[in-house]
């Protein structure tokens, strides 16, 4: 039985990593204004997607951008060819960077307005929002230096204060740093607490002077997507931060 | 050997060559049974330090309001190092294994031991 829906209740984000989290072999067809795009599902991945003549990566980046129109989503029918390999959550990622160059590009007046770094900053506020998306459970992200001072966070719980997320677990990772340096142990890349209620993961930039955090609720998360989706959206931070 | 010495060694056992250090320590940092293999990992200087992270980790937690402490891990370009409380919180297991540990058996290992370890430490 097919499922429709609106886009601007469910975004295209959102359906491809169910599907794919879920491991299902499906059709999504979706449509906005005189266009029409059909994506098939397969073992966990975007196996193949057509609009028009274009087929492959690309349409899914653009079906991202799609924000208004319907969807309809056919399960049980596979994929007649295989045109993309990359892991569904790249295809995320790198959809999702796309859409910041475009959002964030400022035009000449706009250019003039904002300073490179203001510019910068509304880049990683975009990226956090983004990660909101994929990870299960999420409450809240930030890019915080190690001064405990953050650059960049977001929120999506009240619950969660994020200024003293940053606060407390820089002192935590401080801590953490010294013992692992004074040990030899190697170079610290991440340092996950896991708590009764939460999962606060603390993935350093190769600089090591920022971190950027993720705090998602224990009950939903998933470890294993939050440390992947940690680990590139350290890299697109890094790549995003301000000179 | 004793009751909690038998089972750090079958912990040892089930992690063959990734294994490198595992200690049950007091929150004073002082081990109470366990050790490393390596000669470049110091587990006495580990336990004291660990247990000053995993103070501060209660810490932090309690201030953030995010619940009592499960464990933590620390990732490095060598080493998995994952600490957590046992019991009632008096003691903590540290366990350092290389990165080519599979992670997820390594905590689901943890898990299995960690009720029996508590219940292994001398009254």
């Amino acid at each position: 039985m097919s499922v429709q829906g609106n886009l601007e209740d469910i975004t295209v984000a959102d359906l491809i990593q169910q599907n794919c989290q879920a491991r299902k072999t499906a059709r999504l067809v979706v449509r906005t204004g005189d266009k029409e795009a059909t994506l098939f599902f397969a073992e966990g991945h975007v196996a193949h997607a057509a609009l028009g003549d274009l087929q492959g990566e690309e349409v899914v980046y653009e079906v991202l951008e799609w924000t208004r129109g319907q969807f309809e989503l056919e399960p049980g029918i596979a994929a007649p060819l295989t045109t993309i390999q990359r892991p569904w959550t790249g295809l995320l990622l790198e959809g999702a960077r796309r859409i910041d160059e475009k959002r964030y590009q400022p035009s000449n007046e706009a250019s003039e307005l904002l300073t490179h770094s203001e510019v910068k900053e509304m880049e990683l506020d975009g990226i956090l929002k983004e990660a909101a998306d994929q990870v299960n459970g999420f409450l809240a992200a930030s890019v915080v230096g190690m001064d405990g001072i953050p650059l960049s966070q977001f929120t999506r719980s009240k619950k969660v204060d994020i200024e003293s997320v940053d606060a407390q677990m820089t002192l935590l990772i401080k801590l953490v740093s010294t013992s692992v340096d004074k040990l030899g142990a190697g170079v610290i890349e991440d340092v996950l607490l896991t708590t009764e209620s939460a999962y606060v993961l603390a993935h350093f930039l190769e600089n090591h002077e920022f971190y950027v955090i993720i705090v998602a609720d224990h009950r939903n998360a998933n470890l294993g997507n939050m440390r992947l989706i940690s680990r590139l959206l350290t890299e697109r931070v890094a790549k995003a931060m301000p000179k | 050997m004793t009751r909690l010495e038998q089972l750090l060694q079958e912990v040892r056992t089930a992690l063959g060559g990734d294994f490198i250090s595992t200690d049950v320590v007091g929150m004073d940092g002082i081990s109470i049974a366990g050790g490393s293999i390596s000669p470049d990992f110091d587990s006495t200087e580990a336990s004291a330090r660990f247990a000053m992270v995993m103070k501060l980790a209660a810490q932090v937690s309690n201030k953030i309001g995010i619940g009592a402490v499960d464990d933590l891990l620390v990732t490095t370009d060598k080493t998995f190092i994952l600490t957590r409380f046992l019991g009632d919180g008096t003691y903590y297991w540290g366990l350092a294994v290389s990165r080519n540990a599979v992670l997820g058996a390594v905590r689901v290992l943890m898990n299995e031991y960690a009720d029996q370890l508590w219940e292994a430490i001398p009254r």
